[in-house]
């Protein structure tokens, strides 16, 4: 007979010293994990608690400018500079790790500074503005980046400001010159500067080459760097309103999107001397941002208090309706995966949306923050930072619950997990209601609440009209339908 | 014990060249295979709710009919996250059977090498000749005649031994190392003899509970001092824990089920079996819910959140003696004093098949792997795969000091070949080959724990601590969604649609005269019943008696009347 019963010896199964790791055994047979859906909805419920508890999302706001914030823009190519508009004309350019500003000239321009963009290669930025001028920075100053992110920077053939201790001379004088001094009393000069006859709204930088786009009151303008005079001007496809927005598409060379006053959203090709398409909305948009990683897809922030998100091929109906703000939105910017944007409102909050869904994930405010005029997302898309009418520039954590900082591998799989399930159990109600409570000021919420008495009102009314009409003479029509009053092809 | 799925596994990689097996299981050259296996890794790791559901999910690659041309979903996104979803968990219970082959231990085993053996047979003295030391060393009698008959507890991972004579002696066994941790006599200094009835461990080895004559005590394991005392449980007759739920169960001479909540104190629930007095209660560790074997012969099942019983089963005539649950909660197996031993399934709550016992049960016991352990009398019996199917013969047998002693309590020890019997003469440990789990797991189950891990364990086992209204017969319905049945559905909507309209209002036809009663009145004006009739009649007969029939005439025989009377040119019409 041939027998063998299991023997389990302490010292077989047990770490010798104290030094060594301790000695583990799994068995993934569900039998001896009894009640695991049952476990796993406890803890679901325990990590949306934590979730909740740990949400800090406010890192710091950043004092300097003396009137509003109006404009702001961060580099597409490089981690470090951080550059605002306010509207007294006054541009700042941040260091955001060490929070300071490390570059400001108050007097750069006479008017509102309407639009500022960075250059693909990092060396200057570019500012417009209601004086009719736009100008050209030399952007050489020194961050806080470590000494890799210097020397990468050197390579690259970018100035540091401050004469360093390892005497450092480049060739650049002229942006050395112009972005030497960080304080106020010698205001530095610009590199360039344009004069026009007409005032800019806004401004972006061409993806890939030397050109910006500007929109002014009249028409869109190419530009540049080299010359002195719009290489292209388009005048609105249907329709003498202003422009508001224009930006370049980040993968078609000659592609164009801009937002008028007459609440349209249109597509220029440069290459043509006219516009491609134009859709009218019910209100008129504010902003408009590319999908950086589909660049196909495009939301603009609306004045009715929504954001829209459109495809560029199909412009009669938007893909998806963000609603959630209860003042017009003013400025969107886009993480750099593509799957979320925030959003900054006239209402004096924040709120961040997963470009599929049609509420937003997180909303954010301050108790003296006032209306924001612009919201941008890091490049490592961790951190949001907005520029307010309070003059404060504010600095948020992308995730609020997220611990700043690395994780040890044991940490982020538990964070990770308590993720997972938060979301296989997100349907149930006390999740749910957990992970979307929010305390909102009761302007907000005062205002969400009539918001949805007067959508249900509306709604009503429109059922009522169908009902008391000719059968098939009126339809219902769709949430998304609405907001599209025209499209001009 | 390496599972089919392991197996299927590496049969699969033999088949196909390629070294790595889980590509192998996935682009197999042999679908068919592939797919078996796949089915065979869903059906025991993936969730249970979902079986149905999860072979369409792996049939969804193999049929293209099914979900592309056929639209199953209106909603195309929600459709393709269930895919997702689906092809997530198919690949996560595949993965964790390819796991298996990490499983380094092998269960024990007894094989016989010709057909004139018989594995029941084998005696332990001959069997602790066969295995190494360690393993007969757990072939020991404790003699312990002044406090028996002994009850025999294991902890959850089976390090720990809880030994109570019925008298009151109370000894902690460190049942991996055979040493005693605390012993306790509870007989108020040998003044009254005690009555423990049932003991159980808590959630951890830490602190026991015992049910004595009167309540039920907490003592701590270290000291053995008596840490609570629990007044609300009157005369207990037998105790059980639910370690997830941190609750401890109780039922007792008057019938009631109480449940305390050992982490806070709290009593969750108090439920009225009506059954009399209950001595036997195991719960199932698969949904925790309180089995009860009563002495009219049912059983039933109780949850704390409902005052009725779950399920109620006539299983014996005459009373239950003993139940016992398999661990992976489909089987449930009674004993009766009708000397027959049932195997239920616990799904249709149908006898699967029965066994008639020659001398009455006592004590029943399911290991780990499914055998089943049987005291009765002098002896105890072990039946190896007893619950698939009938067995003619037992695995495995043993009688207890050769005879001479009554068999108390039976209990396999986790994750060990072990068995720990109490009688009536003291303790009792034999070795049986296969009834352990071969693997256990330190995250659940860790007799190896060291005192950081132990503290560990019991933060998060707290964390975790379920609610006890999730206490249900089927618990991977938690977190899914309830739907009503269609005719229930549409009574909510109606019901739901009239509250949206105004009430009627009842039109006040008659001013002033609002009374309830005329109201009432009026409304039942035409109503022509048994006893209005009658009265009519008496009234009639009353009237006509003085003279004033034609008060009570309907208009109809007033006419008639009227035209008899004036006999007028019709008045031949009226005859």
């Amino acid at each position: 007979m041939k027998i063998k019963a299991l023997s389990r010896s302490v010292e077989g199964n047990t770490r010798s010293n104290s030094g060594d790791i301790k000695k583990l055994s799994r068995n993934l047979d569900p039998k001896h994990k009894p009640l695991e859906r049952a476990r796993e909805y406890t803890r679901a419920v325990t990590s949306a608690k934590l979730e909740r508890m740990f949400a800090k999302p406010f890192v710091a706001a950043l004092e300097g400018h003396v009137d509003s914030v109006a404009c702001s823009a961060a580099s597409r190519g490089h981690l470090c500079p951080f550059v605002t508009g306010g509207v007294d004309g006054e541009i700042r350019v941040w260091d955001l790790a060490s929070r300071r500003t490390v570059w400001n000239n108050k007097t750069s321009h006479t008017g509102a500074v309407n639009g500022v963009c960075i250059s693909n290669d990092g060396k200057s930025f570019f500012s417009c503005s209601t004086d009719k001028t736009i100008k050209q920075w030399g952007l050489g100053v020194k961050m806080a980046g470590g000494r890799k992110e210097k020397r990468k920077r050197k390579e690259k053939g970018v100035l540091d400001s401050d004469s360093d201790s390892d005497g450092d001379s480049d060739s650049d004088s002229e942006v050395k010159k112009s972005s030497t001094s960080s304080d106020s009393s010698k205001n530095p000069a610009p590199l360039n500067s344009w004069l026009f006859s007409d005032t800019f709204k806004s401004m972006d930088h061409h993806w890939n080459e030397e050109q910006f786009t500007t929109a002014s009151d009249e028409a869109v303008q190419v530009w540049s760097h080299h010359r002195s005079n719009p290489i292209q001007t388009y005048e609105p496809f249907n329709g003498t309103d202003s422009c508001n927005v224009v930006r370049w598409n980040p993968s078609e060379r000659s592609l164009l999107a801009h937002t008028s006053s007459d609440r349209g959203i249109g597509l220029h090709d440069t290459r043509a001397s006219s516009s491609l398409r134009k859709t009218v909305l019910r209100m008129r948009s504010n902003c408009l941002e590319w999908n950086p990683m589909e660049p196909m897809n495009f939301v603009v922030g609306n004045e009715d208090h929504n954001c829209y998100s459109f495809d560029m091929r199909k412009l009669s109906q938007p893909t998806m309706v963000h609603k959630g703000h209860v003042g017009a939105v003013l400025s969107i910017g886009w993480s750099s995966t593509g799957r979320e944007f925030v959003t900054g409102s006239y209402d004096r909050t924040i709120r961040i949306f997963n470009y599929r869904s049609g509420t937003s994930r997180d909303s954010y405010y301050a108790k003296r923050m006032q209306r924001v005029f612009c919201v941008n997302y890091t490049a490592d898309a961790k951190f949001i930072v907005s520029g307010s009418d309070d003059t404060n520039l504010r600095i948020w954590k992308a995730r609020s619950n997220e611990k700043l900082g690395q994780q040890l591998v044991r940490e982020e799989r538990a964070t990770n997990y308590r993720n997972t399930l938060v979301k296989k159990f997100e349907h149930m109600p006390e999740v749910r209601n957990i992970v979307k409570s929010r305390n909102m000021p009761k302007f907000v919420k005062k205002q969400t609440a009539m918001a949805q008495i007067q959508h249900a009102s509306a709604k009503r009314k429109e059922g009522n009209i169908i009902k008391h009409s000719k059968k098939g003479s009126v339809a219902w029509k769709g949430e998304r339908a609405k907001a599209i009053v025209k499209e001009y092809e | 014990m390496s599972s089919d799925v392991a197996r299927g596994v590496y049969s699969s990689s033999k088949k196909s060249s390629k070294t790595d097996s889980k590509r192998n299981l996935h682009n197999s050259s042999d679908p068919v295979l592939s797919t078996t296996v796949t089915l065979q890794a869903i059906d025991k790791y993936a969730e249970r709710n979902h079986s149905a559901k999860s072979l369409e999910g792996v049939k969804y690659k193999d049929r293209p009919n099914t979900s592309k041309n056929n639209k199953k979903y209106k909603d195309k996104k929600a459709e393709a996250q269930l895919r997702r979803h689906d092809e997530k968990r198919v690949a996560a219970a595949v993965m964790a059977a390819e796991a298996e082959i990490l499983d380094t231990e092998v269960g024990g085993f007894i094989e016989t090498e010709n057909e004139m053996e018989r594995t029941h047979k084998l005696k332990q003295t001959e069997l602790s000749s066969h295995v190494d030391e360690q393993t007969s060393d757990q072939i020991y009698d404790l003699s312990l005649t002044s406090y028996s008959p002994y009850n025999v507890t294991y902890d959850r991972p089976g390090r720990h031994l809880l030994l109570t004579g019925r008298t009151g002696h109370v000894a902690i066994m460190d049942a991996l190392t055979r040493t005693l941790q605390r012993e306790l006599f509870l007989t108020d200094n040998g003044k009254e003899l005690n009555d423990i009835r049932s003991s159980t461990f808590l959630h951890n080895s830490s602190m026991f509970a015992l049910a004595e004559k009167k309540h039920i005590f907490i003592y701590d394991s270290v000291t053995g001092a008596e840490v609570h005392r629990l007044g609300d449980h009157i005369d207990p007759l037998a105790i059980d824990y639910l370690p997830y739920h941190w609750l401890l169960a109780s039922v007792g001479r008057a019938g009631f089920l109480k449940y305390t909540d050992t982490s806070t104190g709290d009593k969750v629930s108090e439920h009225r079996t009506k059954l009399g007095p209950c001595s036997v209660m195991r719960h199932n560790p698969y949904n925790a819910v309180m089995h009860l074997g009563h002495g009219n012969g049912v059983v039933t099942m109780w949850s704390p959140s409902v005052s009725q019983p779950l399920v109620k089963i006539l299983a014996h005539r005459g009373p239950v003696v003993s139940l016992a649950n398999d661990l992976g909660g489909n089987y449930m197996v009674t004993a009766g004093s009708d000397m027959q031993v049932k195997v239920w399934d616990v799904r249709t709550f149908k006898v699967v098949h029965s066994y008639f016992s020659r001398r009455a049960v006592c004590d029943l016991d399911i290991s780990q792997t499914g055998v089943l352990a049987v005291g009765s009398g002098t002896d105890v019996t072990f039946w190896k795969d007893a619950i698939r199917e009938k067995q003619k013969e037992p695995y495995m047998k043993h009688r207890v000091l050769n005879g001479g002693v009554q068999v108390k309590g039976v209990r396999f020890r986790p994750f060990e070949d072990v068995v720990g019997i109490g009688h009536s003469k003291g303790f009792s440990s034999i070795v049986v080959p296969g009834v352990g789990s071969s693997n256990y797991d330190s995250f659940e189950n860790n007799m190896f724990a060291d005192k950081k891990q132990r503290q560990e364990q019991e933060v998060r086992s707290l964390m975790d601590k379920l609610r006890p209204e999730m206490i249900q017969l089927n618990p991977e319905e938690i977190g899914g969604v309830e739907r009503d049945k269609k005719n229930v559905m549409m009574e909510k909507r109606e019901l739901a649609a009239s509250a949206d309209q105004k009430p009627k209002k009842e039109k006040k036809k008659a001013r002033g005269r609002n009374k309830i009663s005329k109201k009432l009145a009026r409304k039942h004006a035409n109503i022509m019943d048994e006893g209005k009739k009658k009265l009519m009649e008496k009234k009639r007969s009353e009237a006509e008696s003085k003279g004033r029939g034609d008060d009570f005439m309907s208009p109809a025989e007033k006419k008639r009347k009227k035209g008899l009377e004036e006999g007028g040119a019709l008045s031949r019409f009226f005859k």
